[in-house]
């Protein structure tokens, strides 16, 4: 685990990945409800009716119909060509979009270590699934690690690509997002994993979340200190570590309380914005084991999106 | 200090403590992952201004209350005198304040009493051998035990009085406060010094008990004196001892620890013993050598109420040939008078050879041999005085001709008649320049018979043979101490004061009478007395204003503490 002060920012990621980190990941399970068509087929229920096992309905024959999947039986019965139609599993790709800007690089343990953990044990558990997987770190601005891809072996150069993240710049959600939109991905998930301290405050964050066509799982990077700042002590001049702000603040239980209505105002409207998206949405206590945390997700061993 | 000083300085605190609060608070720099709603938890946006309004009163009262307990701890909560007084304390370490646990005693009797005194103005004197100033005006009382922790009485008559009239001397000058003189001890204050005291002033005396001291056998007197055989090197001593049994006392005498001789042993009462030792010479006088220890002791009273008296020693000084070069002057009368003066004394050996001569009389010593100690003769007309003294490195002109006065023997000339016959005044003055030895020079007039008499008083074998001495270094004979008089420490001094008011005087005063051991119990003249048991037990730490200002920084500390954790909690800035 990186070993920061609370003001020093990280500049290099420790080993992410461990023997008991992955075993874990790999018992998680993440499963669509539908993913869109024209995808890979994959353990995904798709859309598509198709040439899977499960019996789902008839329709009428058409032309260019595999023959095989004509029911002759109700032939016999009704003298009409009918086929069978079977579930069709395609793949949902996973579109991980982890915050790298500066303020998940300051504080012992950094935001940007949970945040990555989460992000690789959420591809662990895809990859597993034959689903693809896409990376797309953010900051002032979108960026391409790694394009949808999929195969079990592709973790490991997943997690190699995961090390190289260097800390970005200050956070902008909606141009990150809307980069994202402009990249014309087939439609899946989409995994924001921030501290959602965007400049422009949560009207920025809503605004970049609605933007997004894909299903949305928000996963907020906090800790307690964020709601409560017992270190925070006497007359100090905040310097926030991306915009450079400066606020002079004279700590009182006042203060104190007034910050905290505050701090409490944004995470209502961030479950609002979850809600109204039908997306999502998971406290990540990035001083805390990740997996157990991610691990809510997946009640008996599975998630639906 | 006092209570509008107090009071002043208790405002100025608050002031300052106040504008300090109202000045801008300078932050502490922090970074943080985020100012969002820092921003909207600020209650107001401050403009950059030196002065802020007035915050956090409660940190205010805090800070206040710190400041003013350290502020009473600092200043002492003092009594204000509104009567203007100055407190003068003598604290009498004289030999009778050795008795048992006597000056133990006192000294708590005055630490008491200086609770009660203004401190910017009171004074402290230690009145012992002699007289020093252990608080002045303004100084902290606990310096007192610090600086009296290594006093102890001293086997010297009481000094109280003295320090009295020359501390009132001192005052007089100073100022025109009315003074209140506290004595603490023994010390006696006659009528005589009583009148002295300037008006308005006077004297009182802090109760700290009386002991009795019964059957003191004590050692009064110690001295040296030149010996009665007129043998230059040796001395006679005389030892005065009195008490119950005295005449039949054992006393032990030692001279570099061999036993001395008793030469003369006389009772002249039951209570009085007195000695003579005669013809003492330490073992290298004559070879230039050092001087030996005369201790006397009374073995016999070891167990008396008073130790400081069974033991007196003194030391003997080391005397030496003089070698003196008679330089021919160009008058055989004058040569001839010089030379005779010289030859009479049997401390002076009159040489031939200016290499083996100590000093030289007459004419100017040869240059070849270097600069000698000389005393010459000049005419009236090279020379403003007729009695011209130098000597190098003194600056002081006034106190050297003072102190030299009895040492050249020039006390014993009548100046009068010599100065009827010569027809004009005789002066005695100093001269200064950049000679390295010293010079005794007289105008010639003074040697020739046919104008003065000079030669033929019986003074002048005694100036030449004093100035002799005094040109050589020899060490004076400090004849005679005893209890009830001021020890001397020269053989004469015609000031009847100088200038410093704690010096002692030679001559003893009125007010004291040779061996009027009466007055002062039992008091060895001693040159070095043994040491007070060592067992006395020190109180430390002190009372009043010092167990206050325990308190209040104790107080200080609980409210540096509650400070700290308000701090921490965030309960103040």
């Amino acid at each position: 685990m990186i070993q920061t002060s609370d003001t020093e920012v990280a500049d290099t990621l420790p080993d992410l990945f461990t023997t008991e980190f992955m075993e874990a990941a790999q018992r998680l399970r993440l499963v669509a409800k539908r993913v869109a068509p024209r995808g890979r087929f994959a353990d995904q229920r798709s859309k598509t009716k198709g040439s899977g096992l499960e019996f789902q309905d008839y329709r009428p024959y058409t032309h260019g119909d595999d023959m095989r999947a004509i029911d002759w039986t109700v032939y016999q019965r009704l003298g009409r060509v009918f086929v069978r139609l079977f579930e069709e599993h395609e793949d949902l790709p996973l579109y991980l979009v982890p915050d790298v800007s500066k303020s998940l690089w300051i504080e012992s343990p950094p935001r940007v270590v949970a945040g990555l953990q989460a992000a690789l044990a959420l591809a662990a558990v895809s990859l597993g699934a034959h689903d693809s997987v896409g990376v797309f770190p953010f900051a002032d601005d979108l960026s391409v690690l790694q394009r949808p891809t999929s195969g079990k072996g592709r973790l490991t150069s997943l997690a190699a690509r995961m090390q190289t993240i260097q800390p970005g710049g200050t956070t902008d959600l909606r141009q990150s997002l809307r980069r994202l939109g402009g990249m014309r991905l087939r439609e899946g998930l989409v995994v924001i994993l921030s501290d959602f301290f965007d400049e422009g405050g949560l009207e920025a964050v809503e605004e970049a979340v609605r933007s997004v066509r894909h299903k949305v799982l928000l996963v907020q990077l906090m800790r307690p200190s964020d709601r409560e700042p017992k270190a925070l002590i006497g007359d100090l001049r905040l310097v926030d570590c991306e915009t450079r702000d400066a606020q002079d603040v004279s700590i009182s239980p006042a203060v104190i309380q007034r910050y905290q209505a505050a701090y409490d105002r944004f995470s209502e409207g961030l479950a609002a914005l979850a809600r109204s998206r039908q997306a999502g949405l998971l406290a990540l206590d990035v001083e805390a084991d990740v997996v157990p945390q991610i691990a809510t997700l997946f009640e008996n061993g599975r998630r639906e999106v | 200090m006092s209570g509008n000083m107090l009071l002043l300085g208790l405002l100025g605190l608050g002031a300052i403590l106040f504008v300090l609060q109202r000045l801008r608070v300078r932050h502490r720099s922090r970074l943080v992952v985020t100012t969002l709603f820092w921003r909207e938890a600020l209650e107001e946006s401050r403009a950059r201004t030196l002065f802020e309004r007035f915050r956090h009163p409660l940190t205010y009262l805090l800070l206040a209350l710190i400041g003013g307990l350290l502020w009473l701890s600092v200043a002492r909560i003092e009594g204000e005198r509104s009567d203007g007084l100055s407190h003068v304390f003598l604290l009498d370490a004289s030999a009778t304040m050795g008795v048992g646990d006597r000056f133990d005693r006192a000294v708590d009797a005055l630490a008491e009493a200086l609770e009660e005194a203004p401190r910017e103005r009171t004074e402290v004197l230690l009145c012992g051998e002699t007289v020093e100033a252990l608080l002045v005006p303004g100084e902290d009382r606990a310096l007192l035990r610090e600086r009296l922790r290594d006093a102890k009485p001293a086997g010297v008559p009481a000094s109280i009085e003295r320090a009295l009239v020359s501390s009132a001397r001192v005052m007089r000058r100073e100022g025109s406060e009315r003074r209140r003189f506290v004595v603490v001890g023994d010390g006696s204050v006659g009528e005589a010094a009583g009148a002295m005291l300037p008006e308005g002033d006077w004297v009182e005396r802090l109760d700290i008990g009386a002991e009795e001291v019964p059957g003191n056998l004590g050692i009064t007197a110690l001295g040296l004196a030149p010996a009665k055989s007129g043998d230059f090197d040796a001395l006679d001593a005389f030892i005065e001892v009195r008490g119950p049994g005295a005449s039949s006392a054992d006393v032990s005498i030692l001279l570099g620890g061999s036993p001395v001789l008793v030469s003369k042993r006389r009772a002249t009462s039951p209570g009085v013993l007195q000695l003579v030792c005669r013809d003492l010479r330490t073992p290298s006088q004559g070879a230039g050598g050092s001087v030996s220890r005369l201790t006397v002791a009374l073995p016999g009273a070891a167990d008396d109420a008073l130790p400081l008296d069974n033991y007196a020693e003194v030391l003997l000084p080391d005397l030496r040939l003089i070698r003196a070069l008679v330089v021919p002057t160009g008058d055989p009368a004058v040569d001839s008078a010089l030379r005779a003066a010289c030859m009479a004394d049997s401390a002076i050996e009159v040489v031939a050879s200016a290499a083996r001569a100590d000093v030289a009389v007459g004419g100017a010593a040869p240059e070849q041999v270097g600069p000698l100690p000389s005393l010459r003769v000049s005419t009236s007309a090279d020379q403003e005085h007729a009695i011209e003294v130098f000597e190098p490195a003194v600056t002081d002109a006034d106190a050297l001709l003072a102190r030299v006065l009895g040492e050249l023997g020039l006390d014993r000339v009548d100046g009068a008649r010599l100065a009827s016959e010569l027809g004009r005044p005789l002066s005695l003055g100093s001269t200064s320049g950049g000679a390295s030895v010293r010079s005794v020079s007289l105008w010639s007039e003074l040697f020739d018979p046919a104008l003065c008499s000079f030669t033929e008083s019986r003074s002048f074998p005694l100036v030449v043979g004093r100035t002799a001495r005094w040109l050589a270094g020899a060490p004076e004979i400090v004849p005679y101490v005893a209890s009830g008089r001021p020890r001397p420490s020269r053989l004469a001094d015609s000031s009847n004061g100088t200038s410093f008011p704690w010096d002692v005087s030679a001559v003893p005063t009125q007010a004291s009478s040779p061996l009027d051991v009466e007055s002062t119990v039992r008091a060895g003249a001693l040159a070095q007395a043994i040491p007070l048991d060592s067992g006395r037990a020190s109180n430390g730490g002190g009372s009043g204003p010092w167990r206050l200002t325990t308190w209040l920084l104790a107080i200080v500390l609980v409210a540096l503490l509650v400070e700290w954790v308000l701090y921490q909690r965030g309960r103040i800035a």
